[in-house]
């Protein structure tokens, strides 16, 4: 009898989405409370550690989960409306799916191992996912419909959640790559590509 | 009374997201899709308004909804305090690093400033300062209260119920349901692991920022080894019990629309025109029901 393989196993994506979600809203709950900046906003942003390094394992299920976790913990706990909510949160979104894009199409390894793995991380992970995340849940506050003044959309708002979630990125998610991806890439959960 | 009845029976309670609350509180009997809506105009409504006295008319909406649902406040207490610390953060933060022009300025220094440029960290309080922290304050507080209120009076059934009533596909449904039951597990785990560290000896208060950060890094490896195996434990549980996306389920759960959802939805809708008719056309029915209320005192 030939024992047919599962190509496209959903269950355990929806499952990782779900459960990886409430563990980002924990976190990004304690960032807005801790450190709070503006409504949403934390100074020190300790889920995005996680959002990063969920986005190299998980690919766009870990983006989904970002933006699912931020919407509970840094939006309806931190005190930001449920219509503006809807879209701000989708600021997590793109801090999850830069890295995730980055590290599935130039093939690079989560275990961090080479230079281009370090590159990869810095540039997609650190870089260009804080700036674009940042820049969206900055401006998102303020427009279309104002929330937060526009005078207080670069200072505070911006400055706070990219020197933090720079930091936080540089400090906390090598450690987290480094010494979990060995374990994750043997899960159900662990996407090779994007999506599968 | 037969001889194996209790003389006192015991109060049934029902878990919700944070807390367990009394079954026979209101809110339970309430359609879930009220409360989603309840919520929706009570966020909405604090964005529309500017006006303070408004903005405190909600919040004593909002905790009247929580008095109403007989939540004990003694069991929200820890949660009021730190979320109320917050906006009391977010005022602050508003305070010292915005740079709101207005009418009167009452303070304008620089803490410092890098030589020959006009950079460095100015504090720069006016008069519109003032009136926006404040106002960002009571609008998170009124956030605050009527989220805690939802997630208490609301259960798991409920939100799929609700955001499948709203034509959210299962699949999102259930995950977002599953993120928010995963809260509350993640919170205890978070705890757990903290504590459990603490006492072996590991200090999570000694060091400067980045030690503290990295401190706290490492409290990540068990909560994330925590999240695998229950993915994997979860998935195996859902499966067995043909869980699957395409499929159609039927909800075992049969929720009424009450002469009391009627009035909640009538209410709200209500409260939410004329809020718009207020900030938006000029219309001072709020002005001059506390006018007419000031006359009559």
């Amino acid at each position: 009898m030939e024992i047919q393989k599962m190509e496209y196993p959903i269950t355990p994506r929806i499952v990782t989405t779900g459960v990886t979600g409430g563990l980002i809203a924990v976190l990004a709950a304690f960032g807005v409370m801790a450190f709070p900046v503006v409504p949403g906003v934390a100074g020190i942003y300790p889920a995005i550690a996680f959002i990063v390094a969920f986005g190299a394992w998980f690919g766009i299920w870990a983006a989904i989960a970002a933006y699912i976790g931020c919407f509970i913990g840094a939006g309806i706990v931190g005190g930001v409306p449920l219509v503006i909510n809807v879209y701000w949160s989708l600021a997590d979104f793109w801090e999850a799916l830069i890295p995730a894009i980055g590290f599935k199409v130039f093939k690079a390894d989560p275990e961090l191992k080479t230079k281009k793995d370090w590159a990869v991380f810095l540039i997609f992970g650190v870089f260009l996912g804080n700036l674009i995340g940042g820049l969206w849940g900055s401006i998102t506050l303020a427009w279309p419909i104002e929330f937060i003044k526009w005078e207080t959309v670069f200072v505070p708002t911006f400055v706070a959640w990219f020197s933090g979630n720079v930091a936080v990125t540089l400090i906390v998610t090598p450690v987290l790559l480094r010494g979990l991806s060995k374990h994750i890439k043997r899960s159900s959960s662990y996407t090779e590509g994007l999506i599968k | 009374m037969g001889e194996n009845e209790l003389a006192l029976e015991p109060k049934k309670y029902s878990r919700g997201y944070l807390f367990y609350v009394v079954e026979d509180s209101p809110a339970q009997k309430l359609n879930p899709i009220t409360k989603l809506f309840v919520m929706l105009v009570v966020s909405i409504a604090t964005f529309i308004t500017v006006q303070y006295e408004i903005i405190l008319g909600l919040l004593a909406i909002t905790i009247v909804l929580v008095i109403l649902s007989k939540i004990p406040i003694s069991m929200i207490k820890k949660f009021v305090l730190a979320l109320s610390g917050m906006a009391t953060g977010f005022f602050v933060v508003n305070m010292l690093f915005s740079h709101i022009e207005g009418s009167t300025v009452y303070f304008d220094a620089y803490v410092f400033k890098i030589p020959y440029t006009e950079l460095g960290w100015r504090i720069y309080i006016t008069d519109v300062t003032i009136w926006w922290s404040t106002l960002v304050f009571l609008r998170t507080m009124v956030l605050v209260w009527v989220s805690l209120w939802f997630l208490i009076v609301t259960r798991d059934t409920d939100i799929i119920y609700a955001l499948r009533r709203l034509g959210l596909p299962r699949g999102a449904a259930f995950t977002f349901a599953l993120a928010l039951r995963s809260v509350s597990m993640f919170y205890d785990d978070f705890i757990t692991v903290v504590e459990a560290m603490k006492s072996k000896g590991f200090s999570f208060s000694e060091g400067g920022p980045i030690t503290r950060l990295k401190k706290y890094g490492k409290t990540m490896f068990p909560l994330i080894l925590l999240a695998m195996r229950r993915i994997e434990e979860f998935t195996r549980a859902i499966e067995s019990r043909g869980f699957s996306i395409s499929c159609k389920r039927k909800l075992y759960t049969r929720y009424t629309f009450s002469l009391i959802d009627l009035a909640f939805f009538l209410l709200f809708s209500l409260l939410l025109i004329v809020l718009f008719l207020n900030q938006y056309c000029g219309l001072t029915f709020f002005t001059d029901l506390f006018g007419v209320v000031t006359c009559l005192r």
